[in-house]
């Protein structure tokens, strides 16, 4: 065979090595809107009793879903600006963990915002995994959910910010463990496999210790947000 | 003034309409390199998220479309990385997969072998591949986007062709 009908064969048979699908526009910008956000509020609903847990839950969901603008935007803040803030700790300030370099005293606490906010958020969504696993349903929106917190875990993880060691870690092990969350099975056809992937993902996540180690990131006396 | 200045200003509807104008391609490339709709997604949201963070950093040495590519492309290589060293890490955690029965043998079909084929391409030489032989980047894209002189971009592909070719062997001839 020639060089030039080779490179044709390649050209037509080629194609259908991993031909992408019509491009998921709407889907996708819903998602980076989101994280580009200037707007929204992280107000909490004061004194919400909800009698069901299925009620609780919703409750949950919804101040998770009121709260993402703001984080991404406190993210995107902080990020876009490029502090060199030389040491990242969910500590609270005066405690002597956070090392300062370039960076103002508002933007530390922003920071130490987001990070918490990230933290709590996400041990919101694993303790519904493990709920949901426990109870053998799986939840359509927790893919979604997954999807966002890979998003922010990617970003903290990749700005200049987390130096220390242990949150370093925490992250690179979320990461693992949203990814296979983002990617969850919800559809009725796929169920059985959706739970087979819960079975997974809550198995790593008590091999991992993972619940202790987001929690001992959290200060004592922080609010906690979700469920 | 431009869509780019428009957007770094904080209009919320330039960075859309940039958003339109690209996330065709960049999400098809995406979805060659990964061929996983849900990396796909994720790979193309973050570049343009991560875009939008770097906007102000944006120089306009080359066009936002190729300055975009350069960033999703790079942040596809580092997620796949990281899926890759996932999956190994449960692979050998589970038993070692039962041999194929050699009796009864039936030759994989073309499909199946050019697939394995591009599978085993060293990451430099896939890239480009992909890039201009499936979703047709000229070498001047290719090298702006991965910030490598053209002729390194046409050398990779070459390289990226003769690898194929030596990799399928015989087989590719009965088909053409």
């Amino acid at each position: 065979m020639t060089n030039d009908r080779f490179e044709e064969f390649l050209k037509v048979h080629g194609d259908g090595y991993n031909r992408p699908p019509t491009t998921p526009k709407d889907a996708m910008w819903s998602v980076i809107e989101g994280a580009i956000a200037a707007e929204g509020t992280t107000s909490e609903p004061d004194g919400v009793s909800l009698a069901s847990a299925k009620l609780k839950r919703q409750a949950a969901v919804h101040r998770w879903q009121q709260g993402w603008g703001v984080w991404a935007a406190a993210a995107a803040a902080v990020m876009v600006v490029g502090v060199g803030i030389g040491r990242m700790s969910v500590a609270p300030p005066g405690d002597g963990v956070l090392e300062v370099a370039i960076v103002t005293e508002a933007q530390a606490r922003t920071m130490r915002s987001v990070a918490l906010d990230y933290l709590m958020r996400t041990e919101s969504l694993l303790t519904m995994v493990s709920s949901d696993a426990r109870a053998g349903t799986v939840d359509a929106e927790m893919a979604q959910w997954g999807r966002r917190l890979l998003l922010q875990t990617r970003l903290l993880m990749d700005s200049p910010v987390v130096e220390d060691p242990v949150i370093r870690q925490l992250l690179d092990d979320l990461e693992l463990i949203l990814i296979q969350v983002a990617g969850l099975s919800s559809t009725e056809l796929n169920i059985v496999r959706g739970r087979e992937e819960l079975q997974m993902i809550t198995e790593g996540l008590e091999d991992q210790d993972m619940m202790l180690r987001i929690r001992s990131a959290i200060p004592t006396g922080t609010v906690q947000r979700g469920i | 003034m431009q869509l780019v200045d428009r957007a770094r200003a904080g209009d919320h509807d330039a960075f859309r309409r940039l958003y339109e104008a690209n996330v065709d391609r960049i999400y098809r490339l995406t979805y060659r390199m990964s061929g996983d709709d849900d990396l796909a997604r994720d790979y193309t949201q973050e570049a343009f998220v991560r875009a939008y963070q770097r906007l102000h950093q944006f120089r306009g040495d080359s066009t936002f479309s190729t300055w975009l590519h350069s960033i999703a492309v790079s942040v596809t290589l580092n997620g796949l990385r990281k899926v890759q060293r996932h999956r190994k890490r449960e692979r050998s955690l589970d038993e070692a997969p039962p041999l194929v029965a050699r009796t009864g043998r039936v030759e994989p079909d073309l499909k199946q072998r050019l697939r394995e084929a591009i599978e085993k391409l060293p990451e430099i030489y896939k890239t480009v591949f992909l890039m201009h032989d499936l979703e047709g980047y000229s070498h001047g894209e290719i090298a702006k986007t991965l910030d490598v002189a053209e002729g390194t971009s046409k050398a990779r592909l070459s390289r990226a062709r003769a690898k194929l070719r030596e990799m399928l062997g015989e087989f590719a001839q009965e088909y053409v």
